[in-house]
């Protein structure tokens, strides 16, 4: 039996989680599944997320509901601006984790359908990629190994040598 | 560890719809994958739209558009008095190297290949009070913009006389017209 206003949610490698109701129902996914489930006490399995995953995620929407952010006012800006400078202090915290777990927390934020979770993660990625200097340099970070022969490399260089100026 | 190894594409470029052109540019050279992930059209679309949102939508060539967008500032004093005169847009498609409207480029009309290696260029001067030497200025420009911003069009230009002379008389006529 769960709590009253309780449900359980399963991992993919069998770890159960006890979490609200409205907490779960920030995931698009489970809120779909628990409209489509009439036992209370059904306990949801989660397929694709790994308990090491589901128990951040559940920790972030944990905190999103209890610290519901501002709505911004100021949202009718230009609809192609895509900022990466406003991530949350709790949520620059929250993905600052190794590589491995960030790309994780995309694939179950996309998978669960957690819009500001996905949101958030992906722009933690692209400020990792901003902060590189040089295209070696996102390599290194990202251990990416480079099979471009030096000819293509010049060639691509040369295209874009209309950037050069650019800082 | 590589996002691409872990990540299907639409993440990969949910992720990459967050860069700027410079950021997408060094992707360009960081391997195969991720060239052509940065090269993504749509992505390009994107950042021009941030910067000229009322610009109209194309097929394709967003980022090549990006390109001539940028290098403005090369632009010689005669060329950037067609610039000014129009919008900034102008018409990319010319990489193509097929007959197509040029409809942001005010001056030209439309060209394409006639007689095998010869281009040929129509104006629309008469819409935009543009002379038809004035449209071929301003398309000759564009192409030495293409080849100071690294590409290499190479394409010998002529104007077709017989346009011209057809162009010409339009204008003519339609002046008269405004006149009676």
């Amino acid at each position: 039996m769960t709590e009253l206003g309780k449900i359980k949610l399963v991992s993919s490698d069998s770890q159960e989680f006890e979490v609200d109701r409205e907490v779960a129902a920030m995931s698009q996914t489970i809120k779909n599944l628990l409209e489509a489930i009439e036992d209370e006490n059904t306990a949801i399995p989660i397929e694709n997320v790994k308990g090491e995953i589901l128990e951040r995620v559940i920790h972030y929407c944990e905190h999103h509901y209890n610290h519901p952010s501002p709505k911004n006012l100021t949202e009718n800006e230009n609809e192609y601006e895509r900022r990466t400078d406003d991530i949350e202090p709790w949520d620059q915290t929250f993905c600052n984790v190794e590589q491995p777990i960030l790309f994780e927390l995309i694939l179950a934020a996309n998978y669960l359908d957690i819009k500001p979770l996905l949101d958030v993660c992906c722009k933690t990625v692209a400020n990792l990629i901003k902060e590189c200097r040089s295209p070696e340099e996102i390599r290194k970070r990202f251990k990416i190994k480079n099979d471009f022969t030096k000819e293509e490399e010049e060639e691509i260089r040369k295209e874009n040598a209309w950037c050069l100026d650019e800082k | 560890m590589d996002p691409c190894e872990i990540l299907p594409e639409e993440l990969l470029f949910e992720i990459l719809s967050y860069l700027d052109s410079t950021s997408l540019l060094k992707l360009n050279l960081v391997n195969r994958a991720w060239n052509r992930l940065s090269n993504n059209d749509d992505l390009w679309r994107q950042i021009i739209k941030n910067q000229q949102p009322e610009i109209a939508d194309k097929d394709s060539g967003w980022k090549t558009y990006y390109s001539i967008y940028r290098t403005r500032s090369v632009l010689t004093e005669e060329s950037r008095l067609i610039y000014n005169r129009n919008s900034p847009s102008v018409g990319f498609k010319i990489l193509s190297g097929n007959t197509c409207h040029s409809n942001n480029f005010p001056a030209i009309y439309s060209y394409g290949y006639r007689e095998s290696e010869t281009l040929v260029v129509i104006g629309r001067g008469f819409l935009k009070e543009f002379k038809m030497a004035e449209a071929s200025l301003a398309f000759a420009a564009y192409l030495n913009l293409l080849e100071d911003a690294g590409y290499k069009p190479n394409i010998p230009i002529k104007i077709d006389e017989e346009e011209r002379m057809e162009e010409e008389r339009i204008i003519k006529n339609n002046k008269t017209e405004k006149q009676k």
